[in-house]
């Protein structure tokens, strides 16, 4: 996806609409802080860690 | 942006105390304070046999790891099969290669080898027939076993979502059942050694630290607790450490609990557990699930 300039983890997922508690993410392959910028081309995984059962 | 301790990246951003952890710091952080909890509260003592409920997702492998580094405990693994087509296969899978791995026994029981039923042939009220079933069968398990403790990987996340269900259906009994398990010889004494850590930071543990399946239950679906999950999720996204002060309101709670009058138990007349109803929510769940059964055979013969 397209992202905006000067953002962050944590403005990609708020406009996802996924709460930063539910999930670690990781760019480029390393886990990263939700705080860290993103820049157009950086891979971004989501992995969502909360589950039931 | 730096960790706080050394020059590496961050992996983890801890609002609620504003520090950041790089993957070795987090580790570190992370062990620690589960020992502490451990340490401070006196769950374990040195040469019991403890035995924990294993699932094979991030909570339980986790406690498991953790458990393990500590000396002078005998560990065993008791892991359900509920029967849940496509779900549990995959998790049993992590919790035996684990437990090869790292060479400690394990157990695997079963819903159907116990009971005669699994979670897939209850239809609707799969979670609480899972829960109540679940429980029972470590229970019986760890006694058979002589064990001293059960340990469940029980994180603070759960624990405030239970503490919130049960003050909006207004149960103090199952409010004060969390903090202390019931006294009976009947009941191994369960413990909950992850209790402080956020979900958040269990699954960031599990995630650079073993290789676990996230898939979820097919059954986790829409339940109250999930509402009271994501209710509590966006509150602690907007006031980072909301989740601690849930439960240290809880914690100051419970000696006033303490007085509230508890039912008598009685012996189930069908199995002989202590119960506060005429039969036992377990002989209870499993007549009706196998009349449910029963009635879907008969009518398509
Ligand atoms: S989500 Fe419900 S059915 Fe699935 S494992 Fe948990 S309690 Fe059992
Ligand atoms: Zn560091
Ligand atoms: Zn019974």
């Amino acid at each position: 996806m397209k992202i905006k300039k000067d953002t962050t983890i944590a403005l990609l997922l708020d406009e996802l609409g996924i709460n930063r508690e539910t999930v670690v993410v990781s760019k480029n392959g390393s886990v990263a802080i939700e705080e860290e910028p993103l820049e157009q081309g950086d891979t971004v995984d989501i992995i969502k860690i909360i589950s039931g059962g | 942006m730096r960790c706080d301790n050394c020059d590496g990246a961050p992996v983890y951003n801890r609002r609620y105390s504003g520090q950041k952890f790089c993957h070795d710091h987090f580790t570190e952080y992370f062990e620690r304070k589960v020992k502490k909890t451990i340490n401070d509260s006196g769950m374990i003592k040195r040469g019991e046999r403890i035995g924990v409920a294993l699932s094979g997702g991030k909570d339980s492998i986790t406690l498991l790891s953790i458990l393990n580094k500590m000396e002078d405990i005998e560990l065993f693994a008791i892991a359900v099969d509920e029967g849940i087509k496509g779900y549990r296969e995959k998790s049993l899978h992590v919790a035996k290669k684990f437990c090869k791995e790292t060479d400690i026994s394990l157990e695997i029981i079963s819903f159907k080898n116990s009971f005669g039923v699994t979670v897939d042939e209850t239809k609707d009220h799969a979670c609480s027939f899972c829960g109540v079933l679940r429980r029972r069968l470590l229970n019986d398990r760890a006694k058979e076993l002589g064990l001293d403790k059960l340990a469940t990987g029980h994180n603070l996340d759960d624990e405030t979502q239970a503490i919130m269900i049960n003050y909006i259906r207004g149960d103090p009994e199952r409010l004060l059942r969390l903090s202390n398990s019931t006294h009976s010889d009947k009941f191994v004494p369960r413990i909950k050694p992850l209790q402080e850590m956020p979900e958040k930071e269990v699954g960031l543990y599990a995630v650079l630290n073993f290789n676990i399946d996230f898939s979820e239950c097919p059954y986790a679906g829409d339940s109250f607790r999930t509402g009271i999950r994501d209710f509590i999720n966006t509150l602690e996204r907007d006031n980072p450490g909301i989740k601690f002060s849930i439960k240290r309101g809880y914690e100051k709670l419970t000696p006033y609990l303490e007085s509230y009058p508890t039912k008598e138990l009685k012996e189930c007349p069908l199995c002989g557990e202590p119960t506060s109803g005429e039969v036992c929510k377990v002989c209870d769940m499993l007549q009706s699930t196998k009349m449910f059964i029963n009635d879907n055979k008969n009518r398509r013969e």
